[in-house]
């Protein structure tokens, strides 16, 4: 029995499908869908749990000169300090490694330390072992009043 | 090219009683045999385009656009002449091709393009005109990685720039004729939207039909 035979008009059109789909890639994205248990916790035990802000950036973006420090990849609220579950897709494509960013909003007014208010305290970590696709990170909020970008780490060519 | 374009119009026409050739090169709608290219040059935008007529009006078409260090689009199509007269014509065309764009920007994807063109035409010289429409494709390529393995799906942005153009063509030779004219292309419309207003000289020669 011969094998299956497609017309050559057929073939033509599934030639042109594939090399269109091949040869023309414009944007190529690359998702990891991971599920980060974070811990955040303080040494204060005066902090009692309630609304919290946690950032999730890319470690760096860009490559040789224009490499930058830090991208946000989202945001979103929880309650801590304490211990949750996000799961979230992490684009691969856009940077390497991942850092978790939170503070602990006292007065509840929704902003990071606004004039007059009380000091409020941060935390950030870089997540390991994110190709198990469940990373684990502790997050101590040992600082006040600063943002992701205070926060220095290595990045892999150092 | 000038000394490709001098070499035919030295040539014997071989139908000397015929259009000018410069009406089919300027929009379509070739005649059974006859065959033009068209030559352009400008700012943006450069322009050549080979065409040669199968007979009642259809004219497959041969063409690349583009603008220098930035954008090219080849494509192959067909124009075909609805309307005919000793005034003028009415061309329509549809091609096929792809469009590449460097630079900061960069896109590349099949592209489909329709036009109208047409056409007043005196003794030695007429009035052109050309409304187009392009579409391009572009495909985007999506890799979902989990635990339990990875997962490509595809997905495709659409992109429209039209286009605007006219001017004058003049006769020099039943063979040989020049163009000038302006022209206007919006670059993906709803995107980046940029307009590039732009002038154009030509340079059209070919062979009426046998």
């Amino acid at each position: 029995m011969s094998g299956c035979r497609l017309a050559p008009l057929s073939s033509l059109l599934l030639l042109i499908s594939v090399l269109g789909s091949t040869a023309c890639v414009n944007e190529d994205i690359e998702l990891w869908e991971v599920t980060l248990e974070i811990t955040v916790a303080s040494d204060d035990e005066s902090i009692e749990a309630g609304p919290l802000f946690i950032e999730l950036h890319h470690r760096e973006v860009g490559t040789g000169e224009l490499t930058y420090p830090l991208a946000l990849i989202e945001a979103f609220e929880a309650v801590g300090p304490g211990s949750f579950v996000h799961s979230f897709d992490y684009p691969a494509h856009a940077g390497t490694g991942l850092v978790a960013y939170a503070w602990r909003d006292l007065d509840e007014d929704a902003l990071l330390c606004a004039p007059g208010a009380a000091e409020e305290p941060v935390g950030a970590s870089e997540v390991s072992d994110l190709e198990s696709y469940s990373p684990q990170v502790l997050i101590l909020l040992d600082h006040t009043c600063i943002g992701p970008e205070r926060f220095t780490f290595p990045s892999d060519t150092n | 090219m000038l000394c490709v374009a001098l070499l035919f119009t030295a040539l014997p026409c071989a139908h000397a009683a015929g259009e000018p050739v410069a009406w089919s090169a300027i929009s379509g709608g070739h005649s059974r045999g006859e065959w033009s290219v068209d030559l352009r040059g400008g700012w943006p935008r450069f322009a050549a385009r080979a065409q040669v007529g199968v007979g009642k009006g259809w004219s497959p078409t041969l063409e690349l656009v583009g603008t220098p260090s930035w954008r090219i689009e080849p494509s192959l199509g067909v124009t075909k002449s609805v309307l005919r007269g000793s005034k003028g014509r009415l061309v329509l065309e549809l091609l096929a091709g792809w469009q590449v764009q460097t630079g900061s920007l960069a896109q590349r994807g099949p592209s489909l393009v329709a036009r109208i063109r047409p056409l007043i035409q005196g003794k030695k010289a007429g009035f052109w005109a050309s409304l187009g429409t392009r579409h391009t494709v572009l495909f985007d390529r999506t890799t979902r990685r989990s635990v339990d393995g990875s997962e490509v799906s595809w997905s495709a942005r659409h992109r429209w720039s039209p286009e605007i153009g006219f001017g004058g063509v003049f006769v020099l030779t039943p063979q040989l004729s020049l163009t000038v004219g302006l022209d206007l292309t919006f670059i993906d419309i709803g995107t980046i939207a940029l307009s590039l207003p732009g002038f154009q000289a030509g340079l059209q020669f070919g062979r009426g039909a046998p």
